[in-house]
């Protein structure tokens, strides 16, 4: 604290001026000391008392002062000091590679030989976990440091971890929350190579080669009727298995029937006969997936929009009339698409509705987004999605947007899956929410991204409430006890 | 400085008219010089022969040898109608009303004086004075106002050893004592007949609220910084009635206390009421 003393000391310096006027004008008497000798004050802490007493007005100017002068110089210190935390990333990458060769063996290593810290007296090192929670899907950043306390080697540190983290992926950004609970000495044990530290001490570990097998896309193919998954692959993965999930998670060996594969310059296609939720397995792990359905033809409500939806009749009609066996398949399970109504009164935004409006003024354009960078004229109508006019109605990619509702709409509804609690049901590297959505680590965690990510400690908030409550309490004690004086007690 | 407040002769003339040979003590109030009681004084009341009761230092030698028998002189009690004055002169003193005190102590004598009694005056500060001022009249009233006027404070306080010192070799049954009572524990053995009159200057109307102030000692001088709050100011209070308290409680004796301004005359009809009690 001495950086504190010169603004202190600068702040004091009126107060200890006024104090000494005040004392050159103090009034000198001559009078017995008999009756006044007892209340002299010998005892230290009654001349404190009877000085605090006497000058009480300069007692708390000097305390404000005191107060002022810390928090210039920035106390009082944003959290108290808890010692150091080590953080390990429990994403998915860093299950990557044969048990024990994996960067969590070599995390869990590092943690309990290295930094934790065993001699008397040295504070207690933290272990975290930066993960991410099934249940309430979203990052967390978990205290582990129970499992590091009882943990007898690193063999059991890391099969704790893996069985209490869910491996999916982190987010960095929550390390800032252990800055502001106190923690200064901040240590991230990753294998990701694009984390850089800000306040952060990051311990890289080893990386492994990348060898993946990832979900690019799936989709309704309507030229064969089938769902089509498309796979990326990397390092030699390959597809050993197919499997079929329940509704309960429970997987069944797909029959040959059920589906096609065929190699991409990529990696591999799956057609599938059956929409719904499925499982590849290679090297040993289990990568879920689902297989949308036929996307529900477009429904029309309003005048004008059944006048658009009459004129996209392969929409309306769906997949009808065209050859394969599995004309007109529904996912099964539970997992159905919602549906897309094109309405024409208003509402734009609303989820499973795509609002249509009249424009004579097209100055304007669609969002390329909506049409896949086609340029489409446009007009403005602030009720409705899509503005359309002559213009619009005479381009044919004026359809794009209508056709990416409708093909989007196969998929389960993410929003409704967020809203839904049901329990999820880890399969291999995801996560199954029954009638819902599957899901998976993201292609960061199997494939570098090339993305700088900094992880920044930040720093902690600043205590300006307590200063502002403190010179409010003096504030109020002093004009409590000029008020006391005033009334003469 | 006036040393007789004004009101004293008119205190002294109403006092005088009321019965007061039925109040009075038993030798003044005897009419027939005989029936005075025996004492001390130098009038003499009789010559008669000795008895065997009689002290045998009480012989009139010269006239045992003149009339070869044994003769004694008897005496006028003197006692009763004299007053003792014990003054403190103590440097404290100089921190109370000075010309209150002094013409509370002149006008008290003035009133007693007229009254018919006499009275002996002695100073003491840290002992009571080796000499004395007496007074038998009102004419002679001169002689107590000179030595009060002459009076100079200084030394400590020490009323209870000087009471002690007078009372061991006193004649008089009565005594007034003004001081302000500046020691700790003052005490006092009375059988009666003793006033104690204290003047002080309160503390409060000295110091300001809320301050401290310098204070030193006229009779040590030594100084202590004396804090003046509303709680200092209560046990400063507490103290002040304690020590009153200490010495109104004494049995048989006579108290008042007297602050700058408080109205005398009130005072002096009480000590008179109890004088005469």
């Amino acid at each position: 604290m001495p950086d504190a003393i010169a603004p202190v000391a600068w702040l004091l310096a009126p107060v200890v001026a006024l104090l000494f006027v005040a004392l050159r004008l103090r009034r000198r008497l001559v009078y017995p000391h008999e009756l006044l000798a007892d209340r002299s004050g010998a005892r230290p802490t009654a001349l404190l008392l009877r000085t605090i007493r006497l000058y009480y007005d300069a007692a708390m100017d000097a305390a404000c002062a005191v107060v002022v002068g810390l928090a210039i110089a920035g106390y009082p210190r944003p959290a108290a000091d808890k010692g150091p935390a080590v953080v390990i990333d429990a994403s998915a990458s860093m299950l990557a590679g044969l048990r024990g060769d994996r960067p969590l063996d070599e995390a869990a290593r590092l943690a309990l030989t290295r930094y934790r810290l065993d001699e008397p007296g040295a504070r207690r090192t933290r272990l975290f976990a930066l993960g991410w929670d099934p249940a309430r899907r979203r990052h967390v950043l978990t205290d582990r440091s129970d499992a590091l306390e009882a943990a007898r080697s690193p063999q059991e540190l890391a099969a704790g971890l893996e069985s209490s983290e869910s491996f999916m992926s982190a987010d960095y950004a929550l390390l800032k929350d252990l800055a502001r609970r106190g923690y200064g000495e901040i240590r991230l044990l990753t294998d990701d190579a694009s984390v850089e530290g800000l306040g952060v001490e990051i311990v890289r570990l080893p990386a492994k080669p990348p060898r993946y097998l990832l979900l690019a896309k799936a989709a309704w193919d309507r030229g064969s009727g089938r769902s089509v998954a498309r796979f990326v692959s990397a390092g030699g993965a390959e597809p050993d298995s197919l499997w079929r999930l329940g509704a309960d998670g429970a997987a069944t060996r797909a029959k040959p029937e059920d589906f096609e594969i065929r190699r991409s310059p990529s990696g591999f296609e799956l057609a599938l006969a059956i929409p719904g939720a499925w499982a590849v397995r290679w090297d040993g792990r289990l990568l879920p997936f689902i297989a949308p359905g036929q996307p529900e033809p477009l429904r029309a409500r309003g005048t004008m929009a059944e006048r658009v939806v009459a004129g996209l009749p392969r929409l309306v009609a769906g997949n009808t009339g065209v050859a394969g066996g599995a004309a007109g398949a529904r996912p099964s399970g539970g997992w159905t698409g919602r549906g897309v109504e094109v309405a024409d009164r208003g509402g734009a935004g609303r989820p499973g509705s795509l609002s249509v409006a009249e424009a004579r003024d097209e100055s304007w354009l669609l969002p390329p987004r909506l049409t896949l960078g086609a340029l489409v004229a446009s007009g403005l109508d602030r009720r409705a999605d899509l503005a359309l006019g002559p213009a619009a109605f005479a381009s044919a990619e004026a359809a794009t947007p209508f056709w990416l509702a409708w093909a989007s709409s196969a998929a389960p509804d993410g929003r409704a899956a967020m809203a839904a609690a049901s329990r999820p049901i880890r399969v291999g590297d995801g996560y199954l929410y029954p009638g819902e959505a599957v899901v998976t680590p993201p292609p960061g965690e199997y494939a570098p991204t090339g993305r700088r990510v900094v992880a920044a400690a930040g720093s902690p908030p600043e205590r300006r409430v307590v200063v502002a409550l403190a010179l409010a309490l003096l504030y109020c004690l002093k004009a409590w006890l000029g008020l006391r004086r005033r009334r003469g007690a | 400085m006036r040393l007789v407040d004004p009101e004293c002769a008119a205190i002294a003339a109403a006092f005088s008219r009321r019965d007061l040979r039925a109040r009075l003590p038993e030798s003044i109030a005897a009419k027939d010089p005989m029936y005075r009681r025996s004492g001390s004084s130098y009038d003499l009341k009789s010559i008669r022969e000795y008895q065997p009761f009689d002290d045998p230092r009480a012989i009139d030698w010269k006239l045992y040898g003149r009339s070869d028998r044994a003769f004694v002189k008897e005496f006028y009690d003197e006692a009763d109608d004299e007053v003792a004055f014990l003054v403190d002169s103590s440097a404290s003193l100089s921190c109370a009303p000075v010309e209150e005190y002094l013409s509370f102590v002149s006008s008290m004598a003035f009133i007693l004086l007229s009254l018919g009694m006499s009275v002996r005056l002695w100073t003491f500060g840290s002992r009571l004075s080796e000499g004395y001022v007496a007074a038998r009249s009102r004419g002679a009233h001169g002689s107590i106002a000179g030595a009060l006027a002459a009076m100079r404070f200084e030394g400590r306080t020490a009323c209870s050893r000087s009471f002690a010192q007078w009372r061991a070799g006193a004649r008089q049954r009565r005594a007034f004592v003004f001081s302000d009572f500046h020691e700790p524990n003052p005490t006092f053995r009375s059988s009666g007949g003793l006033f104690l009159i204290r003047y002080r200057t309160p503390f409060s109307s000295l110091a300001l609220p809320g301050t401290e102030a310098e204070v030193r000692d006229p009779e040590t001088g030594a100084v202590v910084v004396a804090p003046w709050s509303g709680t200092d100011e209560r046990a400063w209070a507490e103290a002040e009635a304690a020590r009153d308290a200490a010495l109104a409680s004494i049995p048989r004796v006579f108290y008042r206390r007297l602050d700058p301004g408080t109205p005398r005359a009130p005072v002096y009809w009480d000590a008179l009421e109890r004088l005469y009690a």
